[in-house]
């Protein structure tokens, strides 16, 4: 895709921030952990496990998508087939004891196993004990995806959970964020433009 | 006979603008087209009428020895107008080598001009079922008129043309108009010529009746004047026989 | 006697094919049965009546090659369409044929208005010149009876064109209207065809947009938390939960 030019850095895209999955401090870049908790990677494997699960675009645990599954998978078809550098994956989980929803969906990106695309993978974690809903993203994907407006989805959809219905709101998460993510292509497709432009005046 | 008379008077009458009211008059009709016919009070037509016949009982073949043929001297005056019965009808008088024959009346409406009726020496009137239209202010060539329903079914006046017809007169551009009956067998044809400001300027009626022609009646106009200063002495009719 | 007769009347009907051209004079007296002055009157007549109008009259007073009636209809109405292109009429008297001596033809414009109306206006008109004081018909009133005739009703087809315009012009209004309604109807066809075609580009971009993969652009990033896919990138949200 840009083979002719050089690769940007993801800063000049950055449109997410990087948080601490367990106390939600903003991290640096290249922290090799939390400096407030001093979270990483291997505290959750102790916890979790080194390997995760196999991650697929529907996993419902608990059987409350009621059959639904072909309605969710069609949709996360649609975007990965526009968008085929992604792989997103659904998941309704009563979380463990002890793990937050979005450590827990962090640990599961990292550690997932037949991940055809890690870092530009998505998994939305449904944890119905502490009710809460959680989107992760990988490196790559998290560079051109406003977390705000990600939220903004995340509490549409969490409307229609509080109505008990968990596959509605998850189509309707991605049919959403299938929107959203035009709008982000375009977006960094623009960027991308002016950087060149500007490096080519240089 | 009576039919040349009623062409005559028709010949005499046509749409005109009646200005000049004579003594019996007082009307309120819709004028005439005084650029298609208006007579004058006490104008004359003076016509030559020439009678060919047969005696009813002859059969063909027929001789020239029995056909008998007179020629008159007619005279036709337009009297004016008079209201009568609410219409304004015109009157002409015909004079046969000087002598009152029979008058006529007229009417015009909706631009036809009809013989409505007749009357005699005393001013006895009588009028005609149904009355027969004459003239028409706006003649188109190929126009058939129909004939009151009263008349024998079928009756009807064609308008052939305009066309040049020269009299002892003169020539004069006139319409010719062809009129055919068949009243139980009897076959009348009649053609007349109407020439506009003037009237009928020549009329021929043909009669037949069980199979042979029996009358030939043809009446040309020889003098127009207008006042009634004409010969009105008597002409003995000429007749061969 | 009988057959040299019978021979000069083929030899003249030989002459006398149909094929014949137009005659000079309207009245075509070859053996001199009508007066001089009458042929003369008669012929000037007739040619003003030709010029005048559209209609023509010829006389032919001669023998004609066919016997019967029919035939010498069917031999005059040839004629009459190689001679005139007005409307016409051909009174043939043939003398020393007895049935019938008087044959007339009349010309094709009555099909127009009333083809019956002119048969029998040229029969009437025939029985009235038989009727005459001649032992002969009166051919001359025939002639001139039959012009005026034939006047009128060419006039007379003028004279109901007014009702024929009328017709006409309702049949033109039909066509307006079917004209307008028409050109509406292709209107209206254009018009949905545009719209068609609008709403197929709509639809075949959108199935384009559709179908289209897009690429995000390659970046350098740097891993954290010791993770390698992920550097804890997330957004989360509590949800009331449903009520039992």
């Amino acid at each position: 895709m840009s083979s002719e030019h050089p690769i940007l850095s993801s800063k000049l895209f950055r449109r997410g921030v990087h948080d601490c999955p367990l106390c939600a401090t903003e991290l640096a870049s290249a922290a090799p952990a939390c400096s407030r908790c001093g979270c990483k990677l291997e505290k959750l494997d102790k916890i979790l496990g080194l390997e995760g699960p196999h991650l697929k675009a529907v996993m419902d645990l608990t059987q409350l998508l009621g059959g639904k599954n072909e309605a969710i998978q069609k949709q996360i078809s649609l975007i990965e087939r526009q968008f085929p550098q992604l792989a997103l994956h659904s998941c309704i989980a009563p979380c463990p004891d002890g793990v937050q929803p979005t450590a827990l969906a962090w640990w599961m990106l990292n550690r997932g196993q037949n991940l055809s695309h890690p870092t530009w993978a998505g998994l939305l974690l449904i944890d119905l004990k502490s009710s809460q809903v959680t989107f992760q993203m990988g490196y790559d994907l998290s560079t051109f995806i406003n977390r705000q407006k990600l939220e903004a989805l995340l509490s549409e959809c969490g409307d229609w959970f509080s109505l008990g219905d968990y596959a509605g709101g998850i189509v309707n998460f991605f049919q959403e964020f299938h929107t959203l993510l035009k709008r982000s292509h375009r977006h960094a497709l623009e960027t991308e433009k002016m950087t060149f432009k500007t490096l080519n005046r240089a | 006979m009576k039919f040349s008379l009623i062409f005559l008077l028709l010949a005499l009458t046509s749409c005109s603008k009646k200005e000049a009211e004579s003594e019996r008059t007082a009307h309120s009709e819709p004028a005439w087209d005084a650029s298609f016919f208006s007579p004058k009070t006490g104008e004359i037509l003076s016509y030559r009428e020439t009678i060919e016949s047969i005696s009813p009982q002859k059969n063909l073949p027929i001789s020239p020895d029995q056909i008998r043929k007179r020629v008159l001297k007619r005279r036709q005056v337009y009297d004016g107008s008079e209201l009568i019965e609410g219409k304004t009808l015109h009157r002409y008088s015909i004079y046969h080598d000087g002598s009152f024959t029979e008058g006529f009346l007229f009417h015009w409406v909706n631009g036809f001009l009809y013989v409505v009726g007749s009357f005699t020496e005393d001013q006895k009137i009588t009028f005609a079922n149904p009355p027969i239209p004459i003239a028409h202010l706006n003649m188109i060539a190929g126009t058939y008129w129909h004939w009151p329903p009263q008349a024998p079914a079928g009756s009807g006046s064609r308008h052939i043309g305009l066309e040049q017809i020269t009299v002892p007169a003169g020539t004069f551009d006139a319409y010719k108009v062809s009129i055919r009956k068949n009243t139980q067998g009897k076959i009348t044809l009649r053609e007349y010529w109407f020439a506009p400001k003037i009237g009928i300027v020549k009329e021929q009626n043909r009669i037949y009746s069980s199979g042979h022609l029996r009358v030939i009646n043809t009446i040309e106009l020889s003098d127009r004047s207008t006042s009634d200063t004409s010969d009105t002495s008597e002409e003995a009719p000429s007749e061969s026989t | 006697m009988r057959i040299s007769l019978i021979f000069f009347t083929l030899l003249m009907g030989l002459l006398s094919l149909p094929a014949r051209e137009r005659p000079l004079s309207f009245v075509s007296d070859p053996s001199f049965m009508l007066p001089e002055e009458t042929r003369e009157s008669l012929d000037l007549f007739l040619r003003t009546r030709s010029h005048k109008t559209q209609s023509e009259i010829f006389l032919l007073l001669e023998p004609l090659p066919e016997a019967t009636a029919d035939e010498s209809k069917a031999i005059l109405k040839d004629l009459g369409h190689s001679w005139s292109e007005k409307n016409w009429a051909i009174i043939a008297y043939r003398p020393g044929q007895i049935n019938p001596p008087l044959i007339v033809a009349g010309g094709p414009l009555f099909k127009e208005v009333n083809p019956s109306a002119w048969e029998k206006e040229i029969t009437t008109l025939q029985d009235l010149s038989l009727q005459s004081w001649q032992n002969t018909p009166d051919i001359d009133f025939l002639a001139r009876k039959l012009s005026d005739s034939l006047v009128f009703f060419s006039q007379f087809k003028s004279a109901t064109i007014q009702s024929l315009t009328k017709n006409r012009n309702e049949e033109f209004r039909k066509k307006y209207r079917s004209h307008k309604s028409k050109k509406a109807l292709i209107l209206t066809i254009s018009t949905l065809s545009l719209l068609a075609l609008g709403l197929l580009c709509f639809l075949s971009r959108k199935a384009y947009l559709a179908k289209r993969k897009m690429f995000f652009p390659e970046t350098n990033w740097t891993s954290r938390l010791g993770a390698p896919h992920s550097g804890g990138s997330a957004a989360a949200q509590r949800f009331t939960p449903p009520s039992e």
